[in-house]
């Protein structure tokens, strides 16, 4: 990729990793990377009464693999909601929630966003998963494999034996092109496909291996700890969307507490889609908010960080996890009319996709749609908080700009409470917050926090050396007052300029080509000894409960045409 | 010196065994082991059926001129189609796509002839499905309506269903109920626990009274679609005791009257089967990667078939973009991959077909090659040539190369992309 010099001028540049904070600041740019010099014939960018920002990092947004395909397939009108014909530069787009690959490409990059992490994929669909990264242009990527209902782990966990546990882990990163441990619902999707029914609580036991949540949960994230992989655990916590399951995903966290973070951080747990676990149970057993108690925890164990899963009312969308009881349990609870797929896979995981819209005029979705934005403003440090709406399943992306309007805004919350049902004044605590985040606090949760929390050194800010993913905003901090104005926040959040690697991506708020992203990926066994004595048992387990071979497992280097290996860094 | 070839992956069904073992002696394959009597007939008899020449107007012609002119055809044509993709890769289907945008063509694929009814029936109510493994694991009951699996599938039973030893059945056959429901008595239909022969054309009824029977309703007759109820009781029993059940369904429920509704009452009775017990439903996809080409498509156009580019974004319309339905009405030219519409399509389809102009890309000469102004031979994948591929429950596979292919044959893809940079050319 040519990326030429330049340097972009006169911006508000705000750069909270390097503790910018709204500074008139000039941005030089060489060889795709950031410097601090550049040749004097170097492009000048005029950058002046507009924000400027590192690239957003998206940190889970369900992007690529069979179930958002086939998301789209029960989502037929999907593609009739949005489409923009093919021009010279770009092909068409078309699809709203669930979007082509290219089309959700295209988007990100609007929206400022240059990172894009798929957090979901069942090991055995790898292929599927990378094929249609591979149509998903410009955004860097990676995916978490699922690791919390796999056979071989329970085996390694019911023995105990955590070196066992980190050579597989490590193979199954290489062998999928994997970057971290995602857990979903530990032991509930094997519950389902196997004994239809799930886990209620951490304590539980699986019958065929006599293990527990708890203790997936603590195997994984000790062996992610002294594996050092680059980020910690990403946990979809059991008992989703049930009434009262803050208890739970307490008790989720609290497995963790004593686990060591490896050196290279403080966290040991990422809790993801925070809102999807944390409803309360009031004395009539019906839904209320359950932000305050796990804000509290939050904010007094720093070992865990989280996003948000911002739910968006009245936008027709769609759930999709590898939580396979949690989609069966929406799909009756939504009625006979809900359309549902289920999808387990072999030896591995489960899943499943219901569409969905979240009706402001429900009271139960109406309070879905306070906890977000109410644990968000609960939340001390930003940067342990990200903002998702777990795209598609909370809503799509695209509304990040109004997400942001609440967060910033008393004034646009208050709007909104006034238009969605009367329970969320009740029922939550969102019409006392007064917080009002500031553009700092919503560049870390968007940007720099969670580059930090997924170990992208290069990403999230804007030091010299960072890759060059700069994204322009056309609003003036100084003449726009974001409280007052909310409604400029929600029009002035998709970018003016978007620089990626160095090159023009979107020009006065079009884009202009399109480019490949990277592939982030582990690539490397664990200790010699110990893979080769994993190897042995694993090779038995595939003869024994997969369909297909061994041989079969691992995907080509043809699936990630641009990789970027990141090293583990195993601590002894 | 045989160089011996482990875990190549079988390109000719739905099932994609991935463990057969080809032995290879001078370029030429002459052994299969693992390999079922087709997979055997398709590795061992490849370089049978013909020279790959390329074709213009039947006469002999060099690869630049027949892409040259298979461009100039998608180019001049006012509504293009391109079809076929069921026998080729991802990466050939995914260049497909584009090329179909770049020339607004109409795009469609072998299953609106097989199991689009599946696809639509799923945008009506969903799909609940699982991997052949977790069959092989723990299904105890398996029914098979509308399939022949022992002809048209023939390692099915022992690699993912009735036959094989998995974690819940590690005794195999044994643990297991098998139920066949068919119009006929097939090599199939002998080897379950009971089989169930139904007059043709009436599996939708049978569907409506087994839901009727589960919700517990009684039923006025005796007899239904020439089925005793009793025996449909015993099913409903068999389902409701059984920890895991699964139905797999072929043509005989896709494309029997009522078509897409047989595949809804289908899915629905599977959905209410869950107020029991596990159940689950998985169709049995013919081409080995039909299944890839509903998949490719929808992740590019967000419909699995019958798509429209003419507009320069995809549009959606069984019936009216579908292949059959465009050759026969309105398509002034085609460009069909991996396939073969004039053995298969209905009359009027393929009398259209010889009065425009066609072209075709396929290993093999055809009987779409004897209409064809442009046939352009290509490599065959999993045997010539690598690429992704889809197996009937959606797990991707890479299939292999074992032997070189002749001299200036070009994989699918690659031949595409050459059509494309014409194509390029021409509208520049």
């Amino acid at each position: 990729m040519m990326a030429e010099s330049m340097i972009i001028k006169g911006g508000i540049v705000y750069d909270p990793l390097n503790g910018v904070k709204g500074e008139k600041t000039d941005i030089m740019i060489k060889d795709g990377v950031i410097v601090s010099e550049v040749p004097s014939d170097a492009k000048e960018v005029d950058a002046s009464g507009k924000i400027v920002a590192p690239g957003g990092v998206e940190m889970h947004a369900h992007v690529a693999g069979p179930k958002v395909n086939a998301g789209r397939t029960l989502l037929p009108g999907d593609f009739r909601r949005y489409y923009v014909p093919k021009t010279d530069s770009l092909r068409a787009l078309v699809g709203y929630a669930v979007p082509t690959n290219y089309t959700t490409g295209v988007k990100y990059t609007e929206l400022g966003f240059t990172t894009v992490f798929e957090p979901a994929m069942a090991p055995l669909d790898a292929r599927h998963t990378f094929e249609e990264l591979e149509d998903m242009p410009n955004a860097d990527k990676a995916v978490f494999p699922v690791f919390g209902n796999n056979w071989f782990v329970f085996d390694c966990v019911k023995d105990n034996d955590i070196e066992k546990l980190k050579a597989f882990i490590a193979w199954m990163m290489t062998e999928t092109k994997g970057y971290g441990i995602k857990i979903v619902n530990p032991c509930g999707a094997y519950m389902w496909a196997h004994h239809h029914s799930n886990v209620t609580s951490v304590d539980d036991v699986v019958p065929e291996y006599d293990v527990t949540p708890r203790q997936v949960l603590r195997g994984l994230a000790q062996a992610n700890e002294e594996l050092g992989l680059p980020h910690t655990i990403h946990v979809h916590a059991n008992m989703l969307g049930r009434v009262g399951n803050v208890s739970t995903t307490l008790d989720t966290l609290k497995c963790v507490e004593d686990i060591k973070p490896h050196p290279s951080r403080e966290q040991v747990i990422h809790l993801t889609h925070l809102q999807f676990n944390c409803f309360g149970e009031d004395e009539n057993h019906r839904i209320c908010s359950g932000a305050e108690d796990l804000a509290e925890y939050i904010n007094s164990h720093p070992q865990v960080s989280a996003d948000l899963g911002q739910v968006i009312v009245d936008v027709p969308t769609c759930t999709m996890t590898s939580d396979g009881p949690a989609e069966f349990f929406i799909h009756k609870a939504l009625g006979p009319k809900a359309k549902w797929i289920n999808g387990d896979v072999e030896a591995e995981c489960g899943g499943g996709i219901v569409p969905i819209t979240y009706r402001s005029n429900n009271p139960f979705n109406a309070i879905q749609w306070a906890i977000g934005i109410e644990t968000c403003l609960l939340v001390k440090d930003p940067w342990r908080v990200v903002i998702t709406t777990d795209h598609p399943n909370g809503g799509p992306a695209w509304y990040y700009p109004r997400v942001i309007s609440w967060l910033m805004s008393k004034k646009a919350r208050d709007k909104m409470i006034e238009t969605v049902h009367k329970s969320v004044q009740d029922k939550t605590s969102l019409v006392n917050l007064e917080r009002e985040y500031t553009w700092e606090e919503i560049l870390i949760c968007t940007r720099a926090g969670p580059a930090k929390l997924l170990g992208l050194k290069s990403k999230g800010h804007l030091g010299e050396g960072a890759h060059a993913d700069v994204a322009i905003y056309p609003i003036d901090p100084e003449k726009v007052d974001m409280a007052n104005q909310p409604e400029e926040i929600e029009k002035k959040l998709w970018a003016d300029m978007v620089i990626k690697d160095g090159k023009f991506l979107v020009k006065n708020g079009k884009t202009i080509t399109t480019e490949r992203g990277r592939t982030y990926l582990i690539n490397q066994y664990y200790k010699d000894e110990e893979h080769k004595r994993m190897l042995k048992d694993l090779k038995e387990h595939f003869q024994k409960w997969y369909s297909i071979t061994f041989n079969n497992y691992r995907i080509q280097d043809v699936f990630a045409p641009r990789p970027q290996t990141v090293s583990i860094n195993p601590i002894s | 010196m045989v160089e011996v070839y482990k875990d190549v992956v079988c390109t000719f069904c739905g099932c994609l065994c991935d463990d057969i073992e080809i032995h290879v002696e001078d370029n030429k394959i002459v052994k299969a082991v693992n390999s079922c009597a087709i997979s055997r007939a398709k590795f061992l008899g490849h370089e049978s059926n013909g020279e790959r020449q390329v074709l213009i107007d039947g006469k002999e012609a060099s690869l630049d001129e027949a892409i040259k002119k298979a461009a100039e055809i998608l180019v001049n044509a006012e509504n293009p189609l391109i079809y076929g993709l069921a026998s080729t890769s991802n990466e050939a289907i995914r260049k497909s796509m584009e090329l179909a945008e770049k020339v607004g063509a109409k795009i469609d694929n072998t299953s609106s002839v097989c199991h689009a009814p599946t696809l639509l029936a799923t945008q009506f109510v969903g799909d609940p499905k699982c991997t052949l493994g977790v069959i092989k694991n723990r299904a105890d009951l398996i029914i098979f309506w509308g399939c022949n699996p022992t002809q048209a599938h023939p390692r099915h039973f022992e690699r993912y269903s009735s036959n094989v030893k998995g974690y819940f059945t590690q005794n195999g056959r044994e643990d297991k109920k098998v139920v066949f429901i068919d119009v006929r008595e097939t090599r199939s239909t002998s080897k379950g626990d009971l089989f169930l022969k139904i007059e043709p054309g009436r599996d939708f009824e049978l569907m409506l009274a087994l839901r009727a029977l589960l919700r517990g309703k009684k039923l006025q007759k005796d007899v239904v679609a020439g089925v005793k109820v009793e025996d449909l009781e015993k099913i409903i029993d068999m389902c409701k005791n059984a920890k895991f059940g699964v139905i797999f369904f072929g043509l005989g429920l896709t494309m029997s009257r009522g078509k897409y509704l047989n595949i809804e009452c289908a899915i629905s009775f599977t959905r209410e089967l869950n107020n029991h017990t596990s159940f689950l439903i998985i169709p049995m996809r013919g081409h080995y990667n039909v299944t890839g080409a509903n998949s490719v498509m929808t992740w590019i156009s967000g419909y699995g078939y019958a798509v429209d580019y003419s507009r320069g974004y995809p549009r959606y319309s069984p019936g009216e973009f579908s292949a059959v339905d465009a050759l026969a009405e309105y398509c002034d030219a085609a460009l069909i991959i991996a396939s073969d519409p004039v053995a298969h399509f209905p009359k009027n389809a393929v009398k259209r077909m010889g009065d425009m102009p066609v072209v075709l890309i396929d290993p093999k000469p055809n009987c779409t090659s004897i209409v064809a102004n442009v046939y352009i031979p290509s490599l065959s994948v999993g045997i010539e040539t690598e690429g992704t591929a889809y197996r009937m429950d959606g797990v991707p596979l890479y299939t292999r190369k074992v032997v070189n292919g002749p001299d200036g044959v070009l994989s699918d893809e690659e031949i595409l992309e050459r059509i494309m940079e014409e194509v390029d050319k021409l509208q520049r």
